[in-house]
């Protein structure tokens, strides 16, 4: 007890040191804390573009499907699997999906194609489709012979609203299906890549055109929150007790865009090092300084009787003592940081593009990662480099530290 | 002679600096006992401080033994010697070295703290012991609000509280004036024959040599003359 109190009172011992230790943790904290807010917000906030502009938060498809694509590898029964999906907790809407890949032909130009059968009312409730059409409109939701292609599809095809492209792939009998569909809309508006080959169209119409009546490709799953998507996986397993079904995270549907962003965030954790590294330098410097002027101090200490274990506690406890001061600043400036950022956020000149979304502005999140981490980060690097000064001054010999000033 | 306290036996230190040895004490052997208000003397340079620090424990002798209140303190290492001397030896430094965040009472009842005395005993005999060394009233104050000889009757009040073997005094009064000296010494030797501590000495002072009931003088680490007066 005695020694908690003579390290807290030390802390106002050389109040402008302590000030000047005490703001640079505090400040190291209030950076990581803004730091880590940003990369959360910043994923957060790709990864709900990501996944509500196309792949939803889960997939549904039939066995083997991701892996190898194929008209054959169906869901028969997707009315009854996405009703039972979407009794489920976190889920907030599910959409099925036909593709087929295929040919497409306007006027003189050929190009190859991803056929998307979707349905218009689900999709519209489930991802941000309806709202990316750029001109024209979306498809209709009674079944027509209309489509709606990406920007990418409309230069290569030299196709606008109005016109008839004609659409040859494999139906499912084996047979060659093939029709002219006129264009109702154009999408890729805003931010998300939709490539030089996507073309929707309504899912009976799709399911007509291919001979699967009441087949399915996939079923996308969106939730309320994305971070529930693992747990969510397992509670669709459960649910529709079909072995034949496969159920993705989107993190597996999109691996390589995981991949890319796991790798980003990995790399930030070079910039927190360095940060980390910057203040374990100071603390360690005003620790060593403790150390050479107090070692007078610490010989009386011991000489009193104090046992070296005391001498250790009491340069670690000031330490923490400090920066458990300096963290409670960090946090809570960090906090409104974040706040600030992730209700006004700051807006870029120019947008920057990231994995074919483009960002306006700079966003953060309010995470409890963003509260611990940089707590957890600051305390330990403080403590961890007091260890050895602290073991240094338990290690003084009393009749030499008496001697010294 | 009274019961045994200290006996340093045949006790040598040298310290060696690179090359250079300096031979500080040379088999030196000396008794102190019970309730003695002792004064070690000589020029500087001949022993004394070295030997008070053995004797505490501070030092490690080269060759030779020490012993306090029966028990060989030259072998101590560590938390038993910090124990030992938490627990039988009082110290009073030249330079007070009270801690300068504790007030003073803090500062009295700081070995009782690390000996685990409770709130209700250590509250009693630090209001005691203010009484001797006449603080009373100033507990709540820190050591850089009183004067130099305000601040070495809380290092005597503090060696004493715990009622210890014996207080070693490293030229207790080098700091203060001489009236201020004069005083202290006087409490001291007064608190000697009350509750018949032991009292041993460092010094130059002659105040000192004039109070004390022994005088050792030391010269080139050795004990040169060794006379006892009432």
């Amino acid at each position: 007890m005695i020694i908690s109190k003579i390290a807290f009172r030390n802390i106002f011992r050389h109040k402008r040191r302590s000030a000047l230790t005490a703001t640079m943790m505090a400040g190291g904290c209030f950076l990581f804390a803004i730091f880590i807010g940003m990369i959360d917000g910043s994923y957060d906030n790709l990864i709900e573009m990501f996944t509500r502009d196309r792949t939803g938060h889960i997939q549904v498809h039939s066995k083997g499907y991701l892996d190898k694509p194929s008209i054959y590898k169906t869901i028969d029964e997707p009315e009854s699997a996405g009703d039972t999906i979407k009794t489920l907790d976190h889920v907030l809407s599910w959409a099925p999906r036909v593709y087929t890949p295929a040919l497409a032909f306007a006027g003189k130009k050929t190009t190859g194609i991803k056929v998307t059968g979707i349905d218009p009312e689900r999709e519209g409730m489930t991802t941000r489709l309806k709202n990316k059409i750029d001109r024209g409109r979306f498809i209709s939701e009674t079944p027509r012979n209309e489509i709606v292609i990406s920007k990418g599809l409309s230069g290569n095809l030299k196709a606008g609203i109005g016109d008839e492209i004609a659409i040859i792939a494999q139906g499912v009998d084996g047979s060659i299906a093939n029709d002219l569909f006129t264009v109702s809309g154009i999408t890729g508006k805003g931010s998300g890549s939709f490539g030089s080959s996507v073309c929707y169209m309504h899912i009976k119409t799709a399911q007509e055109f291919l001979g699967l009546p009441g087949s399915v490709h996939e079923i996308a799953v969106v939730l309320t929150d994305h971070a529930r998507t693992d747990g969510t996986v397992g509670l669709i397993k459960n649910a529709l007790k079909d072995l034949s079904l496969d159920v993705e995270p989107w993190q597996d549907v999109e691996s390589q865009f995981y991949r890319a962003m796991k790798a980003d965030i990995k790399g930030n954790r070079y910039a927190i090092m360095v940060f980390t590294i910057i203040i374990a330098v100071g603390v360690l410097n005003t620790v060593l300084m403790i150390i050479l002027e107090r070692t007078r101090e610490f010989g009386v200490m011991k000489a009193l009787g104090t046992r070296p274990f005391q001498i250790f506690m009491l340069i670690l406890l000031e330490t923490a003592f400090l920066s458990v001061f300096s963290i409670i600043i960090g946090i809570i400036t960090g906090i409104l940081a974040n706040w600030y950022l992730a209700v006004y956020g700051i807006a870029f000149s120019t947008p920057i593009e990231y994995g074919g979304y483009f960002f306006d502005r700079l966003t953060a999140k309010i995470t409890l990662k963003s509260l611990v981490m940089p707590a957890v980060i600051i305390f330990g690097t403080a403590v961890f480099v007091s260890v050895w000064p602290a073991l240094r001054a338990a290690r003084i010999v009393p009749v030499k530290a008496i001697r010294s000033n | 002679m009274s019961e045994e306290l200290i006996k340093a036996d045949e006790v040598s230190k040298i310290y060696r600096t690179g090359d250079i040895e300096v031979q500080a004490l040379h088999a030196l052997s000396l008794v102190i006992g019970k309730g003695e208000f002792t004064a070690i003397a000589g020029p500087s340079g001949s022993g004394k401080t070295t030997l008070l620090n053995i004797m505490s424990g501070l030092d490690i002798p080269t060759t030779g033994r020490a012993f306090l209140s029966g028990r060989q303190i030259s072998g101590m290492r560590g938390s038993e010697l910090s124990d030992f001397r938490r627990d039988h030896i009082g110290f009073i430094f030249q330079s007070y070295n009270l801690i300068p965040v504790l007030t003073v009472k803090e500062n009295i009842e700081y070995i009782m703290l690390l000996q685990g005395v409770s709130d209700k005993e250590r509250s009693s005999r630090v209001a005691a012991i203010l009484k001797d060394v006449e603080l009373e009233g100033m507990e709540s104050r820190i050591p850089n609000q009183l004067s130099g000889g305000q601040q070495q009757r809380v290092a005597v009040a503090r060696a004493m509280v715990t009622e210890p073997d014996i207080i070693l005094a490293d030229e207790p009064t080098a700091n203060l004036d001489s009236s201020t000296g004069a005083a202290l010494l006087d409490m001291m030797r007064e608190l000697n024959e009350r509750k018949n501590m032991t009292f041993l000495f460092s010094t130059h002072d002659t105040m000192i040599m004039e109070r004390a009931k022994r005088l050792v003088m030391l010269k080139d680490g050795q004990v040169a003359r060794d006379e006892t007066r009432e």
